[in-house]
């Protein structure tokens, strides 16, 4: 933002290749799936492990009943909500490689967001995830298979890739 | 009256002349345009001026974003969020959604 609202392209970290199963792969992409993989461990076991994690699903379930318990609900949902915007702003930062960083990049992948989310259900990072990989997974089959009608969809879901959504659990 | 059409012909001409003189430039402008795009297309339009990354910059820049949202989404949801807690997660998605729109408003209005 500080350089105004052009884009600015920028190359990929790790600029190397993985040969597979006569296939190239960017080893940038692999790490992202990897961190979302890694994330979506690491908050599956948040959830279930910790007491904070505990407290949050409980709270989702009965607001006041875990009130009645003397615990501060609203300082848990503020930290989830503070740990949520940083996974999506970490989200942001793994994309931009990909994309190209302008002030309009998180606009795009607002509506894939909303749209795996509301599939996945709220406060499931399994239905999550399951969600965000299979519409991304759609989306680059049909991107290399029918480009017109991945046209169609970059034109209702402004055409993200594939392991995108899947990192901003 | 033939001189004005002769005439009336080459400025129509005359356009086109320039258009077609200028289509290389306009090719540049829109391969520009066309960068924050990132379908299969337009990547290879602009996969010829990528700007160099530098590790060194990128993970502490990445560290530095994450660290830059806590304090901003705290307010969110402190002065907006927390209030529609009790009421449909509609709600909390429309004042997202504004809350966005917003921001990419005062972008506009700031940098045009």
């Amino acid at each position: 933002m500080g350089l105004g609202v052009n884009p600015l392209p920028l190359s990929a970290p790790l600029g190397t290749y993985v040969e597979f199963w006569g296939m190239t792969f960017p080893v940038y992409r692999i790490l992202i799936f990897a961190i979302a993989i890694v994330l979506f461990l690491g908050l599956e076991l948040f959830f279930k492990g910790t007491i904070m994690g505990k407290i949050v699903v409980a709270a989702l379930e009965d607001k006041d009943g875990v009130r009645c318990l003397g615990v501060r609900v609203d300082k848990y949902f503020s930290i989830m909500f503070i740990l949520g915007s940083a996974l999506a702003a970490l989200g942001g930062v793994l994309y931009a490689p990909i994309s190209a960083v302008h002030p309009y990049m998180g606009l795009s992948v607002l509506l894939l967001a909303f749209a795996r989310g509301d599939r996945g259900g709220y406060g499931k990072p399994a239905g999550t995830f399951i969600s965000a990989f299979s519409l991304g997974m759609v989306m680059a089959i049909t991107a290399r298979y029918w480009s017109q009608g991945a046209e169609t969809i970059g034109v209702h879901c402004n055409g993200h890739r594939a392991v995108l959504p899947a990192i901003d659990i | 009256m033939l001189l004005t059409d002769f005439l009336r012909i080459f400025h129509r001409r005359d356009p086109l002349f320039h258009f077609h003189r200028a289509l290389p430039d306009l090719r540049n402008h829109a391969r520009r345009q066309l960068c924050p795009y990132p379908d299969l297309q337009h990547r290879r339009l602009c996969s010829n001026h990528l700007h160099p990354l530098d590790e060194r910059k990128f993970y502490p820049a990445a560290i530095l974003a994450i660290l830059a949202v806590i304090p901003v989404s705290y307010v969110i949801e402190r002065y907006v969020i927390r209030r529609l807690y009790g009421e449909s997660l509609d709600y909390t998605f429309i004042a997202t959604f504004a809350i966005t729109l917003m921001g990419v408003d005062t972008i506009k209005w700031v940098w045009g």
